[in-house]
């Protein structure tokens, strides 16, 4: 045991720091689901994300388009894999804290 | 009024362990009555955060219940969208290909191993070494990056669906998993090590004996079983999935001594087959897509009304759904039994005569996850009892 | 005017020393981190924890007694301060007390009473459990290392004055656990007492975070706390710089009236705070307090009674 501790007391931390250098974040993988980008002109308004939606973080709109709530978004990725368009895709945005609820509503 | 004499024993106290105390991660109260340092009784209050998910998912379609299921728990995520999955696969008679039962198992597996990582990290913590806590975390860590680099996701992975998975296991991914699993083993071994050190064992061994005479009686599933010698595994008795045709690359771990130290050996040693499991799957992993090609919202349509219960080996032991379809893409009846359910019950016989220093870590060593295991109570103040509702009162509800 | 000046400097030595105690503990809590493989907090944390605490609010139980409540805190930071400034002062304006080993015992044993006092008047049953723990480890290391204070001041010519055995040391020009094969066995009593008294990890019995959540200092909130944390790390301190005092002074630096003494101590001090706190730490899991008490009990009184009978034959 005590050879380990003192092993390790010379070698790098294993800690993954929040930024790598200033700005840069350690890589995200490339199935990482982040926030919601939504192609507003091109969605149909078919409503199945709406129904498939686990959360209910989809709601649809007077305009026959749906509006993301991302506060009650779980990212499962279900509304991009239903949608028969493929106007829905995640981003790498994981950053979505906002203490402003309508920032994270995603409408266009 | 007259005086009553009460006889006050004063080195009698009532140590409420619980529902916040450093040693306990998830609200649970154990009443525990010690004198001078020994532990003369104890009493287990659950139901601090009951949350509703079986009534929620009555409420649901079933794709939405997908998710909400695996929300049950947040360590044995996996396990519990599988055995959902796989009740449903039943009623609906639905194949999914080999492949995707392959990826399945691996992503249980690879939980597997976090959630042992994640015990050993807890124990080691309830003993005061904290360096172990952190080497624990450190291979858990890379489990979790792994998990993530399949699903997307650390925690809650999504990655099960009716008829396959969501996400495939392709080369290059298959290669990563193989080459971080030997470092995972390097960490094991030397973790192994220090668990033969001095003042871990003494601390462990002879804590917290269940005898398995106690255990058979009292039904503890899981390591905790294991731990006490009893030859009680879903994964080989009652085998699912693909550990029917791969029930020879994994030994099932037993060892007799029934105290703390064997039930985290327990864990260690499994994690050594879990990974031997892994990576001959990895190897054998057959070339068909991951799941068949309808789309969920067209077979949640055509699931007929039926019940079917699918038990499967979590982490933590045991874990039973009993899934009652109501034909209209919903469910009507959704029951779960947790493995912490029947091993909490063994901790006041583990925790009787001993000292309080051995409460962390004998509680911490059945590996308890409260939340999975809340139940309704219902307290009748005018009668002054509780009643537990069971399965059978709760169907009276429909 | 000198006894001015002297008064001046051990009020600016103050200020100093709590500031390299805490320095210290931050330094250990680095090293800490590093063995286990994590990059730890800042060297300066236990300073910011110890500002912040000051400025939360103070809430004080309805079970407890008030004014000894209160009161305890504050004589434990008294008390470990000033036992932290007589070998302070001693190393940098050569202020000879006769009998500041006796001060410094009994203001050591103090503040592990104010502890017990203060888990005792705080009406939680995890405090009374603290506070029983508290005393069964007192009476597991604080007589051994009065016997090894003992032992020096008998090996030193029966002296009880830090200036006479810093003295002794710089004339024979040997420490002192170098020259007599009885005070390197008290030397070995003395560091194997230090974690206990330190209360890090195989001995953080009293306030096992994880069984009693934090024992005496359960009830403890704001400035009383951080007076309860700066009372601890001045007393690890104090006992890193005893050691190194009373068994192994650096002999090639005369005693003349500067920093430079102290300076070259407390890097001894923290190179023995390295071995007997830092380390212990990291490697062992905390022991039942039966079991320390039987390890105190045996090892020390055994290396402490062959000590004794070693310096009854002279050596």
């Amino acid at each position: 045991m005590i050879t380990g501790v003192l092993k390790s007391l010379f070698k790098k931390p294993v800690t993954v720091k929040y930024y790598t250098k200033p700005g840069v974040h350690t890589p995200i993988p490339d199935r990482f689901r982040g926030r919601i980008i939504y192609d507003y002109d091109g969605c149909i308004g078919c409503a199945l994300c709406v129904k498939i939606c686990p959360a209910g973080a989809i709601l649809a709109t007077p305009e026959r388009k749906v509006n993301f709530y991302m506060d009650r978004c779980i990212f499962c990725g279900e509304c991009a894999e239903i949608c028969p368009v493929k106007v829905i895709s995640y981003s790498k945005d994981f950053e979505i804290t906002s203490s402003d609820r309508s920032q994270l509503t995603v409408r266009k | 009024m007259d005086a009553r004499n009460i006889d006050y024993e004063y080195s009698r106290l009532i140590l409420p362990v619980g529902p916040v105390h450093p040693s306990l991660k998830e609200p649970v109260n154990l009443s525990v009555t010690v004198v001078n340092e020994e532990i003369v009784d104890v009493n287990v209050k659950l139901n601090y955060i009951y949350r509703g998910i079986e009534y929620l998912a009555e409420r649901r379609n079933i794709a939405q219940t997908i998710y909400l299921v695996e929300r049950i728990c947040g360590l044995c995520s996996q396990a519990h969208s599988l055995t959902f999955i796989q009740a449903l696969e039943e009623i609906a008679n639905i194949q999914p290909p080999e492949r995707a039962e392959f990826i399945r198992v691996i992503c249980a597996e690879l939980e597997r191993i976090h959630s042992h990582m994640l015990l050993l990290g807890v124990v080691a913590y309830d003993i005061g070494l904290d360096t172990l806590f952190m080497y624990a975390f450190k291979s858990r860590e890379t489990v979790m990056d792994l998990l993530e680099k399949i699903s997307g996701k650390r925690v809650h992975h999504d990655l099960n669906t009716i008829g396959g998975v969501r996400f495939d296991i392709d080369e290059d991914l298959r290669r990563l998993i193989i080459k971080e699993l030997k470092y995972v083993k390097r960490n094991l071994d030397y973790i192994s090590e220090v668990l033969e050190d001095a003042t871990v064992e003494n601390r462990l061994r002879e804590v917290g004996v269940l005898p398995s005479k106690i255990a058979e009686e009292l039904s503890v599933v899981g390591p905790t079983a294991r731990g006490s010698g009893l030859t009680k595994d879903v994964r080989f008795n009652r085998s699912y999935s693909v550990y029917r045709d791969y029930k020879n690359s994994f030994k099932i771990v037993v060892l007799k001594d029934g105290d703390c130290l064997a039930r985290v050996k327990i864990r260690v040693l499994e994690v050594y087959e879990s990974i031997s499991l892994i990576e001959t799957l990895l190897d054998n992993m057959p070339d068909t897509p991951i799941r068949i090609g309808e789309r969920i919202l067209k077979i949640i349509k055509r699931i007929p009304v039926g019940e079917a219960i699918s038990i499967v080996e979590a982490p933590r032991g045991q874990l039973a759904h009993y899934v009652y379809t109501n034909g209209g893409e919903g469910l009507k009846r959704l029951s779960v039994r947790t493995p912490t359910i029947p091993n909490i019950t063994a901790v006041k016989y583990m925790l009787m005569h001993r000292q309080i220093a051995d409460i962390p870590v004998v509680f911490s060593s059945i590996d308890p996850c409260i939340s999975c295991a809340n139940r309704v109570t219902v307290t009748d103040a005018a009668k002054n009892k509780t009643i537990i509702v069971n399965l059978e009162n709760l169907r009276r509800r429909m | 005017m000198v006894e001015l000046i002297e008064v001046a400097a051990i009020l600016a030595a103050i200020p100093l020393l709590i500031l390299v105690s805490l320095l210290a503990e931050g330094l250990d809590r680095k090293i800490y981190a590093r063995m286990q493989g994590r990059i730890g907090p800042p060297i300066l944390q236990p300073l910011y924890d110890l500002i912040k605490l000051a400025g939360k609010e103070r809430i004080i139980p309805v079970t407890a007694k008030r004014n000894i409540f209160i009161i305890a805190p504050y004589i434990a930071f008294l008390f470990s301060i000033s036992a932290l400034v007589i070998p302070a002062v001693t190393l940098i304006s050569n202020l000879n007390f006769t009998g500041d080993l006796i001060l410094i015992a009994y203001m050591m044993v103090t503040v592990t009473l104010m502890y017990i006092i203060g888990g005792a008047v705080s009406g939680n049953p995890y405090s009374s459990i603290g506070m029983s723990r508290a005393i069964v480890m007192m009476l597991a290391y604080e007589i051994p290392l009065l016997a090894c204070f003992i032992m020096v001041a008998v090996k030193s010519g029966l002296t009880l004055g830090l200036y006479n055995i810093i003295m002794v040391q710089i004339e024979s020009r040997q420490p002192l656990a170098f020259i007599y094969p009885s005070i390197a066995l008290t030397a070995a009593v003395f560091l194997l007492c230090t974690p206990a008294a330190a209360e890090v990890q195989p001995f953080d019995i009293p306030v096992a975070k994880t069984e009693i959540i934090h024992g005496p200092l359960t009830e403890y909130t704001g400035l009383y706390l951080a007076l309860f944390k700066l009372a601890k790390s001045n007393q690890t301190l104090l006992l890193n710089i005893l050691s190194v005092i009373l068994f192994f002074y650096p002999v090639f630096t005369p005693l003349n009236s500067n920093l430079l003494n102290l300076i070259i101590v407390l890097t001894i001090a923290l190179i023995i705070r390295f071995f007997t706190v830092t380390i212990p730490r990291a490697v062992f899991a905390r022991l039942r307090v039966t079991e320390a008490l039987k390890l105190y009990w045996i090892t020390a009184s055994i290396l402490i009674l062959s000590a004794a009978i070693l310096t009854g034959l002279g050596v």
